[in-house]
């Protein structure tokens, strides 16, 4: 066995991925991880993010050509040859009529006879043909027409190829989309069996990971309180760094949990407490979390706020309608992709285009009462906008025209400074800020009622900007 | 919307499958798993989509790994319809163009960007195309004009209105005697663009009622050329001083009418003449020189605090026990156990401190 060592140049580095782990061909599982996890511990990914990723690679290439081999071993030695060039190891003799025959059966499916092929893939498997390829055509066959096998589901194959194959590759990205599009699954007793397979640390606290954001869109606290004890066990004291990060997807799930599912939160405290060792290192994530305590603190005070105001008397019941809705936002879509959230989204903006007055008045007043909240209602804002369509921004020659026009027609609109703002960005699809910065840099002529207090009220105005973003954001995310 | 479905979201399908669009489903499958090895069986989004409209079933639009892909691209789909329709909206028949409106407008739910374009393009189903005819010169741009920004989203609406109005800057009156033309000729034509009619209107009444300045134009807040400057606003305000000192001698002896200044073509707004103090300007321009303060002063102090709050603050909140605004963001950090990690995460947004 080599002692690992490599040189900083990526270029120098061996394409073979036994050479680059140091091992040679026949060494176990064990010896590919433990030269892994030495290498991995000279090029950190915080420092060296592409040296990590051909690490990575190249364990993973390693691991899955040993346990390829190890299946054949009692037909063929260990294998010779590096793994070929895709990932994929190379198959040997023995094992070639089998994937003859599942090609043959593979071109059956594919002329149509899908039945037959889903038939003929099933008896490889059941004949003890346990290669990832056979688990993933009869996943696709069974996806495309649920008809052909009443016994099972599309994912139990998946699993299969996991437990048979290992926890990587195409299985598991093709289980991650399935729990992605259909969260039940994470509460799946098969789920509960890949979370058992034996996996790199950073495979498990990723699927871990995927389960606690499917029960974060579930309200299922439950299973992340009974897995937080497992997770603790394999981290705590061990791998710290995903321990960690594992406790910021279950703060930013149960931040905003009520009644019994609150002694979570205060429970994840605790155990970001027991890792504080860790914030010289990580101190982004533990400010992090303070904020999102400091959130989930004021959000719970807004909310029991309008809701008193709503019970106390119902006139005001419609006013309290865009605080409402305000405050579903944030806690559907922190640290959430777009899609999921995209319908309450959506009616919250069809709102503010049709009432700007009354939503100037609910931003300002969480503005004032409530600065975390506003906050992360500015950055949802930004990160929805960031995944939606994309505007061509104005050319500065016709922001500047535009401003001179609204600065000269002030004293038209006097009055109402704020909404004239709003209705004129929506109008010309100019941002507030743009139109300062085309004062302040010179290319607006000033020759109106609007004094330059104004302008600095208006460069200030976080809520008057929110709104104009959220108008057009109404069109993007269209 | 059920020809929709039927038609173009089929081709749309074959598009994203790259398949023939008169493939049926069958076949349509046959290439979709004769390709998956090639993909190393992880197909692309856009193929399981594809795949599941095409699906007459309609059983694989239900899989989850194709469900979410099928409902944006009919939205997608319906986005594109209403657009098609705002198109050629002129092109339709009045009749014509109210039944089709009306098609949209039953099959979309939920959509609530699109309601609101089919509600702001419902203003003009009463309008023909003809109306928008038998104008000339700058009365035919404007009403041209308006024929073509109406049925626009208002993302494009806004950019090719801001174009416009760039292009009309000069001769805002004659502009506005267009626009007065327009809307005692055709006021159903003029109606369905209030905005531009609102500029055109502001420009006019700022040249014809207030042409000149009450505020020196803006000065540049760099240092090195603000001395300069500065030395020039002197120049001007010994020029002003005598010229208020003249019209003050000639309002004196005359009567206190004020006369309108008669409206002239020329020079656009944006020139930076010195003051012309007329009656209306005097006794602004008085309390000025009572407060021994020049506007420029103001704007250049209220241009350097701007340009001071935002070198200090990322991102700020307004902080009630100090009554003032602080930075609510920290600097950005890396994420150690993820450098390819989404740079648009909300928590990557909140680490970078950036500002909405």
């Amino acid at each position: 066995m080599n002692e690992p060592s490599l040189p900083d140049d990526l270029a120098l580095w061996p394409e073979d991925p036994y050479e680059l782990l140091g091992i040679e061909r026949g060494a176990t599982p064990k010896d590919a991880k433990r030269n892994y996890t030495r290498l991995i511990r000279v090029f950190k990914p915080e420092h060296h993010p592409e040296h990590f990723r051909r690490l990575r690679e190249a364990y993973e290439s390693v691991v899955r050509s040993i346990e390829f081999f190890s299946r054949f071993a009692d037909h063929a030695e260990v294998p010779t040859e590096a793994p070929a060039s895709d990932g994929h190891p190379e198959i040997s003799p023995a094992a070639a009529p089998r994937i003859d025959e599942a090609s043959l059966l593979w071109e059956r499916a594919c002329e149509g006879s899908e039945d037959e092929a889903y038939r003929g893939l099933q008896n490889l498997h059941l004949r003890g043909d346990r290669s990832s390829s056979i688990s993933l055509r009869l996943y696709w066959l069974l996806t495309l027409d649920l008809g052909l096998d009443a016994e099972r589901e599309p994912c139990d194959w998946l699993l299969e190829a996991l437990r048979s194959y290992g926890v990587h590759g195409s299985a598991l990205e093709l289980y991650r989309r399935e729990v992605e599009a259909n969260p039940a699954e994470a509460f799946h007793a098969r789920f509960d069996e890949l979370l058992t397979l034996d996996a790199p640390s950073p495979v498990i606290a990723e699927t871990y990971e995927w389960r606690w954001t499917a029960a974060r869109k579930m309200d299922r606290f439950d299973v992340i309180r009974a897995d937080l004890e497992v997770a603790h066990r394999k981290f705590f004291g061990g791998d710290e760094t995903h321990w960690l990060r594992l406790l910021m997807v279950a703060a930013d799930a149960t931040a905003w949990t009520t009644g019994s599912d609150r002694d979570l939160w205060i429970a994840i405290g605790k155990e970001v407490e027991q890792v504080s060792h860790l914030s010289t290192r990580y101190g982004d994530w533990f400010d992090q979390f303070e904020h999102l305590n400091q959130i989930s603190k004021e959000w719970f005070s807004a909310k029991g706020h309008w809701r008193q105001i709503s019970l106390e008397n119902s006139r005001y019941k419609k006013n309290v309608v865009p605080h409402e809705l305000f405050l579903d936002l944030i806690k559907v879509a922190w640290h959430a992709p777009l899609p999921p959230y995209r319908a309450v989204l959506m009616k919250m903006l069809a709102a503010i285009s049709i009432n700007t007055n009354v939503w100037l008045q609910c931003l300002d007043e969480h503005r004032q009462k409530y600065p975390a909240v506003f906050g992360a209602f500015a950055l949802i804002l930004q990160y929805a906008a960031a995944q939606s369509e994309t505007v061509p921004e104005a050319p500065a020659e016709q922001v500047a025209r535009r401003t001179a026009d609204f600065v000269a027609g002030f004293d038209q609109f006097k009055a109402n400074l704020r909404e004239s703002v709003v209705q004129f960005c929506q109008e010309s699809w100019i941002d507030p800020l743009e139109m300062v910065q085309a004062v302040v840099d010179n290319r607006v002529d000033w020759r109106s009622d609007l004094s330059p207090e104004m302008l600095v009220q208006i460069d200030d105005d976080w809520p008057v900007r929110m709104l104009c973003q959220a108008n057009r954001l109404f069109w993007q995310c269209d | 919307m059920p020809n929709l479905e039927t038609t173009r979201l089929r081709e749309q399908a074959a598009e994203m499958l790259s398949v023939p669009a008169s493939n049926s489903f069958a076949e349509a499958k046959s290439s979709f798993l004769d390709r998956l090895q090639q993909v190393d069986h992880q197909p692309p989004e856009n193929w399981c989509t594809g795949l599941a409209l095409l699906d007459d079933r309609n059983q694989l639009a239900k899989r989850p790994i194709a469900a979410p892909g099928v409902e944006r691209a009919r939205r997608q789909l319906l986005r594109r319809e209403v657009d098609a329709f705002a198109a050629d909206y002129w092109n339709y028949l009045p009749e014509e163009r109210k039944s089709r409106w009306q098609a949209l407008t039953d099959a979309i739910e939920n959509e609530p960007a699109l309601t609101t374009h089919l509600r702001h393009l419902a203003n003009g189903l009463e309008v023909s195309a003809d109306q928008f005819e038998g104008f000339q010169g700058k009365t035919a741009n404007l009403a041209m004009t308006i024929k073509e920004l109406f049925p626009m989203r208002p993302p494009q609406q806004a950019a090719r209105r801001r174009e416009w109005l760039m292009e009309t800057a000069d001769s805002p009156t004659l502009w506005m005697n267009s626009a007065i033309r327009l809307r005692e000729n055709a006021p159903k034509v003029a109606n369905l663009e209030p905005a531009i009619l609102n500029v055109l209107a502001g420009r006019a009444a700022q040249k014809t009622m207030r042409p000149p300045t009450r505020y020196q134009p803006v000065r540049p807040i760099h240092p090195t050329t603000v001395q300069s400057k500065t030395s020039n606003n002197w120049g001007y305000w010994a020029i002003a001083v005598v010229v208020f000192a003249m019209l003050k001698g000639i309002f004196s002896t005359s009567s206190s009418s004020t006369k309108t200044p008669t409206p002239s073509y020329t020079p656009p707004p944006y020139s930076s003449t010195p003051f012309r103090y007329e009656p209306p300007q005097r006794v602004d321009f008085q309390e000025f020189e009572k407060q021994n303060k020049r506007p420029s002063d103001a704007l250049q102090k209220a241009l350097k605090e701007i340009e001071e709050n935002r070198s200090k603050l990322l991102y700020s909140v307004y902080d009630p026990k100090t009554g003032k605004n602080v930075p609510l963001l920290k600097s950005p950090p890396a994420d150690p156990l993820n450098p390819k990690k989404d740079p648009q995460d909300p928590r990557s947004l909140f680490k970078s401190g950036a500002s909405p």
